[in-house]
């Protein structure tokens, strides 16, 4: 279709395939002429997963033929990428348990999850830890470790996860940092922390240079000699490379080299976690001291115990990457990354876990699309840095609705040249097109899902594309022909399967793939192929090797330190927070969480969903309510000096004072109810550490009020 | 003045303006109401109060979506089967303890259960979502249900109403036949051959003194085994009650006997028969209305008692719901206006025997009636809003629903009045004695 | 059938299920999901942060003494020897005494004629062996006979359980699955006192809470 009225007027006209793919060629040729190639902007984002028309799919191929600029999957359109860039600063890579790892767990910390509602498939798992399994004979049978797991949700919302928990607490939202470092307090205090694995396999004995605040280096101390870390031996009472055999590396204390003062990383770890003592955490989280103190005494205790991270809880603020470092270095200091029934895990894997042969699918010809993050999108059309935005293309993605500060996505599609949006509804995204195309279905094209949970699965295409429908494949091989670079889309979907799967050491061929229909992935094929070899169920770091620069677990990362946090210090939140005198005009906490009922925008136009819960609501606890004269029922206006929304409440005792919450997702009521009108698009510069992960949308981390209407 | 039998047949020879007027507004009214019902079969019963309501708060309840799977249809059939408990009541005694002075009132009471009856069974068939497979509740009729009990009592009770008011009427037919002679020949088949004789006559009296013995239980069935469609119901609370039985049909014997005062009092009033439906005869019409209402309201009282008092949360949550709860607003008028009024009225001669009055017991009879269809509301409605796992939301009829309804009291009115314009409405023989 | 409280995660998969499987038209839900808690649905009981809430995943309890079987007028609902009730949609006449007998709150009842979404004109939803009933039938859980009596498959509502929470089975056969669960975990039925024998077992929830408090949805 194409608009025939100003964008987001509804207006519309039907024109044929060779039109609008001609339009969209001649466009884009003509803003490459004018503004350079990188003024095309194509974002696909996670809509679908699969690997040839989703989310590493047709639209990065195209972007990088025609020397486009692109949003990349791991990117952040809905907050997903601190924890990745926190895990990749203290970690390395980001990667997670199979989370049937679980049931090896005396402990199960969901902090900042709400598992029951976000991921059902895998709370099983965690049921299977508390409950143990029932048999087809009806025998309850318990887990390896013949115990049953304690689980404990942390979260300011008491939530179907919270009722299958054994402890609910609840949490300031954002303040979830100071949490993991008063508990790394509590342990250090009571010589909890596992001194051998903390010794061996984290930088903690590493003496750091309070001058530069770089990791003294042995070349410091004798020139000439090599950038070996250096520690203080006990033994010897010297300063010596930490490689040195039968040395005894002290965790702690004070000492001088290079001429000034080193310490111990560890010993800069706890002077920092000593500013958070229990009293000190209470005031900022909320949680009483006695709770944190148990909390920290049994996670160290009930050995192994494993933490799962939300996204949500934890990724949708500005500092997320703090608050997942902190999380990780409680859970490294106890000795429980790389074990079975420990580790800190978001996702069930890595995001992507098997080695397909990406370089040859995404850039072929050495071709590349110039990484633009959907965050920067709006500052670059607004200002043209880092380079000018006048042409787009969304497929795969209802960006206006999901990303931050809607108004703002809607300003900067408004002045936009030429907006192209391809999907299988007209949503939100779609109202602001010149073009919209009709996208073909899962069923109506050959795909495969390249894993996220260590295994391949084949989508057969079952029917042809209905009425006019095309993949998105169809769709980038026709404007990629008309704008003269059709040699790189003139393959079949089979083709470009095998093509992916060739960069898989096993050998996997479509063929079997298309006869098992689901594969689990070979030893040889993961990702982390580096660290062999895999147990089973997966556990990553399992050989305790760590691709950060020191090779270990880097809970004081050298990279911070232009940013000032090396360490993972307790930042406030940006904006939801008492400290900001924003605050004042602003008291409420604006939680933006996913719902059981859809999947982000999919499935909220299905009328059965629609009947469960027919409109949007506002969780609002009675306190605030009652303070603001609503009753149940009411519609009330959401604002903040964004934008403003009108939305039903839900008046309920599951949510903390000060925090309100309104499902993300619902398009159904564009634009009165959407949600990120009230979000922002502030980006952490200390994020740009990691490339792939350098910015990210803190939903979360937003204030605003509410009124009656 | 006395009234003669010239003034008895004046209904059947005269009609008035007035009366044309009343009959075509009738009319007017029962198609509208005709028109509603095609509307309900046409659409479904989503057109009345007790559909579902997509958009409630307690949307998911009920399996369906909030409200209430019985409404102001199944109401009005309690109330018919009450009205008709009159008729064969006040009849049957009168015959069978000789109870002269109230011969006059007799055949008005059996009419009104004659027409009282079939305007319940159509009140039912409005309610079922299937009027089209009524007929499986002859083919397939199970005796372990309630409302089978029901269908067979109604009957019965119908089929003897019949008989005996074609054999009480029979004599009056065969005189009509003579007496009108314009219509000899409608009048002279209806007759079948009615010879007339001295022991025709005895026979007709012999047999109607026994079927006025059969009938009485049979009316106490009827409304006994309506009341066990509610109270053995163990999953309803404020149903579940070994008291409802006698108190279904005490409560129907006030309304019908009420209902006969205001028939009796109207008839009276409009053909100016004083003299027959003499002050005495209202007075003991109005004295057998009282008890029984003092015997209802204790009843009423002793119910109200044991499920408030110490009650099961259930049975607490149904009763605040009426009384303090959405339905306070019903409930509070009825009793105090309902009955409160018409008892104190009706109280009043007791003391002083010149606060009789029989106008102001006929609005008595009125408000009683009324009373007694809101009474009937507030059993059915309010228990089947508060299941037993949680409440449900509000019913409120639709005007399509209230139209159907008040179809069969339009249709009702008009089966009477072409009743009064056929045959006596008074026995003739009442005049002769 | 064992439901399973202490995994209920409220999900509504069951629900949707059977939904699907049972070609059940807009309205109408034979699976429910209540809230055990607040007013609404998925609000806990309790004042903050003092709260508590569970699940109860509620259809059909095919109970042994079942109130809707016997005031049924036409006897369109029948006890299956294998004690399923089943509920004839060709002879129901739509009275609706079921749903006033049932002290579940169970039979729905087709108000209007039905409306499937997505509608049947393309293709049947659901299982061929159900039919699409008629406006002004009254309908309800079946534990899928059409899958029971084909052999060894459950009902639509046991296998999408993503928790596991879910369990059929032989009641009669003491070495049943169902039956091993009854005999090795505390279990409840519904409004026992009021002498229905349901044929459904609820594992209590490990964080009850008190029953006065259930709410619908």
């Amino acid at each position: 279709m194409k608009s025939t009225g100003p964008r987001g007027s509804g207006q519309w006209e039907q024109i044929s395939w060779d039109e609008a793919t001609t339009t969209i060629a001649t466009k884009f040729t003509e803003t490459a002429q004018k503004y350079g190639p990188t003024a095309v902007y194509i974002a696909p984002y996670t809509g679908s997963i699969s690997a040839l028309n989703g989310v590493i799919g047709a639209g990065y191929r195209f972007a990088s033929v025609i020397g486009a600029s692109a949003g990349d999957f791991e990117g952040d359109n809905e907050g997903d990428s601190a924890s990745p860039c926190g895990a990749n600063e203290i970690l390395g890579s980001f990667d997670g348990h199979d989370l049937s790892d679980l049931r090896n767990s005396r402990m199960i910390i969901l902090w900042g999850n709400n598992l029951a509602e976000t991921d059902v498939p895998d709370m099983r798992f965690v049921l299977d830890a508390r409950e143990g399994t029932i048999t087809s004979e009806g025998v309850t049978q318990p887990n390896p470790n013949g115990t049953t797991a304690k689980v404990v949700n942390i979260d300011p919302r008491y939530t179907s996860t919270a009722t299958l928990s054994d402890q609910w607490i609840s949490i300031r939202p954002g303040t979830d940092g100071a949490l993991a470092l008063s508990m790394i307090n509590v342990i250090i205090n009571e010589q909890l922390h596992n001194v051998d694995y903390v010794t061996n396999y984290t930088v903690a004995p590493f003496l750091v240079r309070q001058d530069t605040q770089l990791f003294l280096r042995q070349k410091d101390v004798t020139t000439g000699t090599s950038t070996k870390y250096m520690v203080y031996d006990s033994n010897s009472k010297t300063i010596v490379p930490y490689d040195q055999s039968g040395i005894a590396p002290s965790l702690t204390g004070s000492y001088t080299a290079a001429g000034t003062t080193c310490k111990p990383a560890f010993q800069l770890l706890t002077d920092l976690v000593s500013q958070y003592p229990t009293s000190e955490a209470e005031k900022i989280t909320g949680i009483p001291a006695s709770t944190i103190e148990n909390l920290a005494k049994e996670f160290a205790t009930m050995s192994p115990a494993a933490i799962k991270a939300g996204f949500g809880g934890i990724s949708h603020w500005y500092y997320g990457d703090l608050t997942y470092r902190a999380m990780i270095t409680l859970s490294a200091i106890c000795g429980y990354i790389g074990v079975h029934g420990g580790g800190v895990t978001t996702y069930n894997g890595a995001l992507l876990d098997a080695a397909l042969d990406l370089p040859d699918w995404l850039n072929p010809d050495k071709k590349a699309y110039t990484y633009l993050p959907p965050l920067s999108f709006c500052a670059a059309v607004e200002t043209g840095k880092p380079f000018p935005v006048k042409a787009a293309w969304f497929p795969v993605d209802n960006f206006v609705n999901q990303q931050g500060d809607t108004n703002r996505t809607i300003a900067a599609l408004k002045s936009l040249d030429f907006v192209v949006v391809s999907d299988m509804f007209l949503s939100p995204t779609a109202q602001y097109a010149d073009i919209v195309l009709p996208v073909a279905t899962q069923y109506e094209r050959e795909d495969m899902l390249p894993g996220g949970n260590y295994y391949l699965q084949y989508m057969p295409k079952i029917i042809d594309p209905l009425w006019e429908c095309k993949s998105d494949l169809d769709m980038f091989a026709e404007v990629a022909q008309k704008m003269g670079q059709g040699n790189y889309f003139d393959k079949t979907p089979d083709d470009y399967l095998s093509l992916l799967l060739s960069g898989l050491p096993s050998g996997l061929t479509l063929d079997t793939l298309k006869s098992e229909g689901v594969v689990a992935l070979d030893e040889k094929d993961y990702g982390t192929a580096a660290f062999q070899p895999i147990t089973q169920p997966y556990v990553p770091y399992y050989q305790q090797h760590f691709p950060t620069p020191s090779g270990r677990i880097e809970f004081y990362a050298e990279s911070l330190i232009p940013y000032s946090m090396p360490l993972p210090i307790y930042n406030e939140p940006i904006e939801a927070s008492p400290t900001n005198p924003l605050y004042q005009k602003y008291p409420l906490v604006f939680l933006t969480c996913h719902t059981k009922f859809r999947t982000h925008t999919q499935w909220d136009n299905l009328p059965w969903l629609r009947e469960i819960i027919p409109k949007s609501f506002l969780e609002i606890n009675p306190i605030d309510a009652q303070a603001r004269g609503i009753d149940d029922g009411d519609t009330v206006t959401v604002f903040n000096d964004r934008g403003s929304i009108q939305i039903l409440t839900r008046i309920t005792e599951g949510i903390r004072p000060g925090v309100v919450n309104a499902y993300q997702g619902d398009w159904q009521e564009f634009p009165t109810a959407t949600v990120n009108m009230l979000t922002h698009q502030k980006i952490n510069p200390a994020q740009s550490v990691v490339f792939l992960f350098q910015s990210n949308t803190a939903y979360y981390d937003t204030l605003v009020d509410v009124k009656k209407s | 003045m006395k009234v003669n039998e010239g003034s008895l047949l004046q209904p059947l020879l005269k009609t008035g303006t007035a009366f044309y007027v009343f009959v075509g507004a009738l009319l007017v009214l029962t198609g509208w109401f005709l028109y509603c019902w095609y509307t309900q079969l046409s659409e479904g019963l989503i057109v009345t109060g007790m559909r579902s309501v997509y958009n409630a708060p307690n949307y998911m309840a009920y399996g369906v979506a909030g409200g209430s799977p019985w409404g102001i249809y199944v109401t009005t059939f309690i109330f018919w089967i009450g009205i008709s408990h009159a008729g064969i009541a006040i009849s049957a005694s009168v015959r069978l303890m000789n109870l002269v002075k109230y011969k006059v009132v007799a055949r008005m009471a059996e009419v009104l259960t004659l027409v009282a009856l079939p305007m319940a069974a159509l009140s039912i068939v409005f309610d079922v979502g299937r009027p089209d497979r009524l007929f499986n509740l002859l083919q397939f009729g199970r005796f372990q249900a309630p409302l089978l009990w029901d269908l067979s009592a109604i009957t019965t009770y119908f089929m003897a109403t019949i008989i005996y008011l074609y054999l009480s009427l029979r004599g009056d037919i065969d005189e009509l036949a003579r007496k009108l002679p314009k219509r000899e020949k409608f009048y002279k088949r209806l007759a079948m051959n009615y010879e007339g004789t001295e022991t025709d006559k005895a026979r007709h009296t012999q047999t109607l003194w026994w079927l006025a013995i059969a009938i009485i239980p049979i009316m106490v069935t009827v409304h006994s085994v309506v009341s066990f469609v509610f109270g053995l119901m163990v999953a309803r609370a404020e149903w579940y009650s070994t008291i409802f039985a006698i108190y279904f049909v005490v409560g129907a014997i006030v309304s019908g006997v009420a209902a006969v005062y205001s028939l009796a009092w109207i008839f009276r009033w409009l053909y100016k028969w004083q003299s027959l439906i003499t002050d005495e005869v209202l007075k003991g019409i109005s004295w057998a209305l009282r008890n029984v209402l003092i015997i209802y309201l204790y009843l009423w009282i002793a119910e109200v008692l044991t499920t408030s008092y110490m009650g099961p949360s259930a049975e607490l949550r149904v009763s605040d719901f009426l009384w303090s709860g959405p339905y306070a607003v019903i409930f509070w008028p009825l009793a105090i206006i309902g009955f409160g009024i018409p008892a104190i009225i009706l109280l009043m001669p007791v003391f002083a025997k010149r606060l009789f009055n029989p106008m102001l017991i006929f609005i008595a009879s009125i408000i009683l009636n009324i009373a007694f269809w809101i009474k009937r509301f507030t059993i059915v409605v309010p228990s089947l809003l508060n299941p037993p796992l949680y409440q449900t939301g509000i019913y409120i009829p639709t005007i399509t629903e209230a139209s159907i309804i008040l179809g069969t009291f339009w249709m009702a009115t008009l089966l009477y009045v072409l009743f009064v314009k056929m045959f006596p409405i008074i026995e003739l023989d009442a005049v002769r004695e | 059938m064992v439901i399973d409280l202490s995994r209920c995660l409220g999900c509504w998969t069951c629900a949707l299920g059977c939904k699907a499987e049972n070609d059940e038209p807009i309205g109408i839900w034979w699976n429910r999901i209540l809230t055990t808690g607040g007013k609404e649905m998925d609000t806990p009981s309790g004042t903050y942060p003092d709260v508590r809430m569970t699940y109860m995943p509620i259809n059909c309890q095919h109970c042994d003494n079942a109130p809707c079987v016997k005031v049924c007028p036409v006897g369109a609902l029948r006890k299956r020897d294998d004690g399923i009730v089943f509920l004839d949609w060709d002879r129901c006449i739509g009275c609706r005494y079921c749903l006033v007998a049932c002290p579940y709150g169970i039979p729905a009842f087709n108000w209007a004629p039905p409306v499937q979404v997505p509608d049947n004109s393309q293709f049947k939803l659901g299982a061929p062996a159900v039919p699409v009933r008629p406006v002004g039938v009254a309908e309800k859980c079946t534990f899928c006979f059409h899958r029971v009596d084909v052999g060894n498959l459950t009902p639509a509502c046991i296998e999408v359980c993503p928790a596991g929470a879910r369990f059929f089975g032989d009641l009669d056969d003491p070495n049943s699955q169902v039956s091993q669960i009854i005999q090795t975990k505390p279990t409840m039925r519904l409004r026992e006192e009021l002498g229905t024998e349901p044929s459904v077992y609820y594992v209590p929830p490990r964080n009850p809470t008190r029953p006065q408090e259930v709410s619908a949805t």
